[in-house]
């Protein structure tokens, strides 16, 4: 139950529709309770004689006018409190999304996308069910049990109430305990259904294998076996769910039958009225479902509450990378000077050193390239640059400003980043070039596009720039996608441009021209780069060679060639390869 | 999502139905229980209104009825009665027949507190007591009468206690009727719809398992899981939902309907007029409904898809510092949902409670119109008690079927799509007379083979060669030369358009694809994993002997590492989060192709991603492998291919260059251009 304060600012903020909400509920509710009553008069009246049409007018009225009271109420709660559920279904949801905006990169590396999809929207259904479905609920049952009670104790018969009424306890006992195991049962039913999912996207997934291997009935009979025990588990189910109506109308049914009986005897002996029996019935309905409701209740009650507890999870997460409360924002612009001081760095929760006493400085304006072997600490040190992970203290400097007391924004607003992964998202090609700078004008974005030498390509989809990208439109080949990439990271004009391992995809050719175009428009502005091929970083102002953690030789291309060291024996190899093939060209 | 997903469809559709129940029909005998169960659950519904009826009429209100009177001897046998002044009296409606209308009718009146026994039926008017209680005086005619003791009184009363005693008894077994006929029932017709959507999903199955590769190149594979999961999820949703209640809410109106009328063809009357409008405020909703929940499910649908996009490109959005930007959308897809959800809180806020002021309003029209008739005498007040209870059932299925409408509606767009995977036609089927294979040699030949995926796009032109059994001929050319296609097509996964593909002398289109492809083994660089045990993966269904299935891995060298899994040959393997290394992969694919003994052996890039401990031991495998047979070598790789017997080189669907490595270099065509190309390619860094 402690999760529920998770709620509390949400529900604060819709107080007044909860209480109007609630009112209304009531409103109906009494109307209700005066139903009963209506026809107890009307009893005795058509019962007595002598009785005219006109003596039973007033009742038909008054029944008449009850059920507009409780229409316009019912109407009422329901757009009050339902309409709340949903306002603050929203609000949850949208500061959950904030949430995930605040963590660190490093949070969603350990977490499933499909878990915390299911956050933002299983969780929040069964918070909404509870806000919704439960508080009204809990309000009817409250007020309607308790004075249904009263009025069946104090002006009917506390002996035939108490007859009554005693099986009514079960309705609520049963559909708290087969609720459980219905939600139980319910569960192993969608494991095995999402187990089913696996093993046939699995095999169609593999169907040239199984038709190659001849397969075919053997994978038959595996996915029938999936659906076999799918079919199990629902039976499985059915057997508790199937049990839960009948039952609970067995119960409130024995209610009846004693208030038949016994209500009967005592409107014989004259202890009541039969309009009071009538009455009495109609309370007893009345109070049926409220004793239902309490069972639901208490279920929805748990499973908003568990909801509740993994989404106050997520809500409380502290961000590994937070900006500094006190930022030191540089004067003017910035300029791109970047330095790294006897840097060691392991990532978070292994021990291994990926970085080792790492000291270099890129001065602003100028291109810088790192070349290693995968896994030797590139990435890394373009990952303390953009905090993706934090530096130790002290050890990354922009301009002179330690990266981890820079504005995170203005850090990450100075530096374009071209990732070696390219994601790029299901909107247009346009919208993906302009991705990181608000109202970018038509006229940029297929500039963009034509430095990195993919405007040609996106000019062949029938609606050009539009064309949207993804599920629902066309899928770029993956060199298309990184050179879409490079035009987003460019279209930020960043002073810093940070392209990591981005030509994998693009030939040889291809590359040559985005580079051509790249000096020029980064002249003067800090570049980096991180490549395999020689060739593309050959032309850098300077060459940082990384091996095991550390940077092992640095200098101009002629200087490290001169020398001799790893870097010459890398170049060595690409001239004797080139003396082979003889020409460039695209591979086989 | 697809076009196909977002169809509305009609809510009904007598053909889509009759064909989904169908698969139901299988248990007929079942169904026909469901039925009677059905019909014992109404009946025992039904009567309890009833039962409350004769309660209030016979007994509560029992002491008003008119009664003759016996000596206390002539008493018929099992007829209750009471004794006042020594004569018996007996209620007119104990007897089963009227004694003759000469026999005098004796009432019980009650006068302010003060009980007479009539002689006398009591015709209805305002009675009053004369001549000091010995007689009553009702419409200005005089009857006879006797005071009653309170003794007499509970003596006339006896027979409703026991009688009301007796009701109680009944009403609490059609209680118990009712409980166990339903639960029953409910279990049963459960059984039914999960036995039908188990067999349609075997269909399925069955159907898209034969399908010929063609067709998943133009299905994407997760339409297609779509197909199998969740469309036959929305089936086995109507069969459970809709279906079962459907037999109940059908008799139960059909039920309501015939009491009603039996009891009181003017207040069943009165009763039927509500049905109009509870049918249009249900159609009403109904055509609200369906574009309520159609915007509900579009908009949950894009708030999923921003976010597993946004979570899995999360690093983007904060390297980009788009966090702000990102909200603002995300803000749109999230009122989007919050906008139909109200529409969807607004529709149920008019609809529910208008259901219920309906019912309301009928109640008030029974008392209305009920009341007169008590008044004069048409209909008791039992009856019009009944009829409240009655009404109420009435609203039920009405109720019960709107509900369900979205979970037919959507069913019906579901078993559209399936019927429609199901009546796919398969392209590529079996011979009706397939020949037989004959014996194993492995001679390959391509005789003037064109062939295109689409028409008109030529993937292989003119392509003409013979492969020699026992012959190593290795396929190279750059990327869309065609060499996938070659394999595809040896294996009969497409047909040629022209030419034909022999293979031992016999056309592929001649005999069984599963014969056929028993002849091919393919090692591919992936190597994939069935989900079950090592053994059956070396097995894949031969049926070998436990002994064959080692001699197998002994010889490929992977006994070693199976022998040092924890459950050695019987170690549990699957395709995704396997504990096998590449490597260990690769021998278990060499295993499972030299266990099956094939007459050609494809090696598909075999070769391409082993580390260079595990090589040695790959290439000795290899050479047991392809000893006296057939090996047809895909690679990229160049230097993989150096030892074939002969190298075809392809570039465009079409053969440009055949023969051995060193003679192919003297010609400075292709393939040396290729060779050249190779070692650029090759240079990276890592």
């Amino acid at each position: 139950m402690r999760h529920f304060r998770v709620l509390r600012p949400y529900v604060g903020q819709r107080v007044w529709r909860y209480a109007i909400g609630i009112l209304a509920l009531l409103v109906a509710d009494g109307a209700q309770l005066v139903l009963p009553q209506v026809l107890e008069r009307f009893v005795n009246t058509v019962e007595s004689t002598g009785v005219v049409l006109s003596d039973i007018a007033p009742y038909a009225v008054a029944l008449l006018g009850l059920a507009v009271v409780v229409f316009s109420s019912r109407f009422g709660w329901r757009m009050m409190v339902q309409g709340a559920s949903r306002l603050i279904d929203y609000d949850l949801r949208r500061d959950l999304f904030t949430q995930f905006t605040r963590l660190a990169p490093n949070y969603f590396n350990h977490k499933k996308t499909g878990d915390l999809m299911a956050h933002a929207t299983n969780d929040l259904q069964a918070v909404r069910m509870a806000l919704n479905m439960g508080i009204v609920t809990a309000a009817d049952a409250a007020f309607l049990i308790t004075s249904t009670l009263i009025i069946m104790f104090s002006t009917i018969s506390p002996s035939l109430s108490a007859w009554a009424l005693a099986p009514l306890p079960l309705a609520a006992i049963v559909t708290a305990l087969l609720g459980r195991q219905i939600h139980a049962r319910f569960l192993e039913v969608q494991n095995q259904f999402s187990s089913l999912s696996d093993h046939v996207q699995e095999n169609f997934a593999g169907i040239r294998i199984v038709k190659t291997f001849v397969q075919e009935d053997n994978e038959l009979a595996r996915l029938t076996g999936e659906s076999r025990e799918y079919f199990r588990r629902n039976m499985h189910l059915v057997r508790v769910w199937a049990l839960i109506d009948p039952l609970t109308d067995f119960i409130v049914g024995t209610a009846f039958c004693v208030a038949l009986a016994y209500g009967g005897i005592l409107v014989i002996r004259g202890a009541i009225t039969l309009g009071a029996f009538v009455a009495f019935t109609s309370y007893l309905a009345l109070l049926a479902w409220p004793m239902q409701a309490l069972g639901f209740l208490i279920n929805m009650i748990q499973r908003a509450g568990a909801s509740l507890e993994r989404l106050e999870i997520i809500y409380r997460e502290t961000p590994e990378i937070a900006e500094d409360p006190h930022p030191i924002a540089p004067s003017g612009e910035v300029r791109g000077d970047i330095e790294f001081r006897d840097v060691t760095f392991a990532y978070p929760g292994t021990s291994r050193q990926a970085l080792k006493d790492v000291s270099f400085r890129i001065e602003a304006g100028s291109t810088v390239a790192f070349v290693g072997r995968t896994g030797n600490g590139k990435s890394t040190i373009l990952n303390l640059i953009l905090r993706v992970f934090d530096p130790p203290v002290g050890s990354v400097f922009l301009d002179g400003i330690d990266v981890r007391k820079l504005p995170l924004g203005l850090l990450r607003e100075s530096i374009g980043y071209v990732p070696p992964d390219n994601f790029l998202f299901s909107e247009t090609i346009s919208q993906n070039i302009a991705f990181g700078v608000d109202d970018l004008p038509e006229e940029r974005i297929e500039e963009m596009a034509e430095i990195a030498q993919v405007k040609d390509n996106i000019l062949d989809f029938p609606l050009g720039f539009h064309t949207m990208l993804g599920e629902r439109g066309v899928t770029l080949s993956g060199g298309q996608k990184q050179r879409v990439s490079i035009a987003r990271a460019l279209a930020k004009d960043p002073p810093i441009l940070i392209l990591d391992d981005s030509f994998s995809a693009v030939d040889t050719a291809t590359e040559e021209a985005i580079l051509d175009r790249l000096w020029r428009v980064r002249e003067g502005r800090t570049t980096i780069l991180v490549a395999h091929r020689i060739s593309t970083i050959k032309r850098s102002d300077h060459i940082f060679v990384v091996e095991d953690g550390r940077i092992v030789e640095d200098g101009r291309h002629e200087d490290l060639v001169a020398r001799g060291g790893l870097y010459a024996s890398m170049h060595q190899r690409q001239l004797l390869e080139d003396r082979v093939s003889g020409s460039r060209g695209v591979g086989a | 999502m697809n076009p196909e997903e977002d169809i509305l469809g009609k809510a009904y559709d007598g053909r889509l139905m009759r064909r989904i129940l169908s698969y139901a029909f299988p248990y007929g005998r079942w169904i026909l229980l469901a039925i009677v169960l059905a019909l014992f659950v109404t009946v025992a519904d039904l009567s309890r209104p009833y039962l409350i009826k004769i309660a209030i009429d016979s007994h509560i209100n029992g002491l008003s009825q008119p009664m003759v009177s016996y000596s206390v001897k002539d008493v018929p046998r099992g007829v209750p009665d009471a004794v006042i002044d020594g004569r018996a009296y007996v209620r007119l409606s104990a007897l089963s027949q009227p004694p003759a209308p000469s026999v005098e009718r004796y009432t019980v009146v009650e006068v302010h507190g003060h009980y007479v026994l009539m002689t006398g039926q009591e015709p209805s008017g305002v009675p009053r007591l004369a001549e000091g209680g010995r007689a009553v005086v009702i419409a200005g005619r005089t009857y006879p009468a006797r005071p009653l003791s309170a003794a007499q009184v509970s003596a006339l009363r006896t027979q409703d206690v026991s009688g009301l005693e007796t009701i109680g008894i009944l009403y609490f077994l059609a209680l118990v009727i009712a409980f166990g006929a339903n639960y029953v029932q409910v279990y049963t017709l459960q059984w039914i719809g999960q036995k039908a959507i188990f067999a349609m999903r075997d269909d399925v199955f069955r159907k898209v398992e034969h399908m010929p590769v063609a067709f998943f190149d133009k299905n994407p594979v997760g339409r297609l899981v779509t197909r199998a999961t969740n469309d036959i999820e929305a089936l086995s949703e109507m069969y459970t939902d809709v279906m079962v209640n459907f037999v109940k809410d059908g008799l139960m109106l059909i039920g309501v309907v015939i009491v009603m009328f039996q009891m009181s063809t003017m207040l069943a009357l009165y009763s039927m007029t509500i049905l109009p409008v509870v049918i249009a405020a249900t159609i009403l909703y109904r055509s609200k409904a369906r574009l309520v929940y159609r915007n509900v499910r579009v908009s949950l649908a894009r708030i999923n898809a921003f976010l597993a996009e946004n979570i899995s490109g999360m690093r983007i959005v904060q390297t980009f510092h788009r966090e702000e930007a990102q909200k603002r959308k995300f803000a749109e897809v999230n009122g989007a949902f919050r906008q139909a959800g109200m529409r969807d809180v607004f529709l149920m806020a008019v609809f529910r409670p208008f259901m219920d002021f309906v019912y309301s309003a009928a109640v008030a029209a029974l008392v209305w119109f009920g009341g007169g008739g008590i008044i004069s005498g048409i209909v008791t007040f039992g009856v019009v008690y009944a009829f409240i209870n009655y009404i109420q059932q009435l609203f039920q299925p009405i109720n019960d079927i709107t509900q369900k409408y979205s979970i037919l509606q959507s069913a019906m767009a579901s078993s559209e799509r399936i019927f429609m995977l199901l009546d796919a036609p398969v392209t590529l089927e079996d011979p009706p007379d397939p020949l037989p294979m004959p014996a194993q040699r492995g001679e390959v030949v391509f005789e003037h083979v064109h062939f295109a995926y689409n028409p008109g796009e030529w993937v292989l032109r003119d392509v003409d060669f013979r492969i020699a059994p026992g012959e190593r001929v290795a396929f190279v050319g750059p990327t869309g030369a065609g060499k996938t296609s070659i394999m595809a097509l040896m294996a009969r996964f497409y047909d040629v358009q022209e030419g034909a593909v022999r293979i031992d002398g016999v056309d592929v289109r001649h005999v069984r694809q599963a014969e056929l492809r028993r002849r091919i083994a393919v090692v591919a660089q992936d190597v994939f994993v069935f989900a079950g045990t090592v053994r059956q993966n070396i097995d894949l269904n031969h049926d070998l002997r436990d002994a064959d299935v080692e001699a197998a891995a002994r010889a490929v060298g992977a006994h070693d590492f199976i022998m040092k899994l924890p459950n050695g040959y019987d170690e549990p393997v699957q395709e995704r989060g396997s504990t096998l290394s590449s490597g260990q992969r690769q021998l278990l694919s060499f295993a499972r192709a030299l266990a099956a003994d094939p007459s050609i052996l494809v090696l598909d890039e075999a070769t391409a991603s082993i580390d260079t401990e595990t090589e040695q031991q790959i290439q000795s495998a290899l050479n047991t492998l392809t000893m006296n047979r057939t090996t047809i070598m895909v690679a990229h790789r160049l230097s993989t291919v150096q030892g074939a017997d002969r190298i075809i080189v392809l570039n465009k669907g079409r053969i440009r260059e055949m023969g051995s490595h060193q003679e192919l270099l003297d010609r400075r065509g292709l393939y040396y251009d290729l060779y050249r190309l190779q070692y650029k390619e090759d240079f990276r860094l890592a």
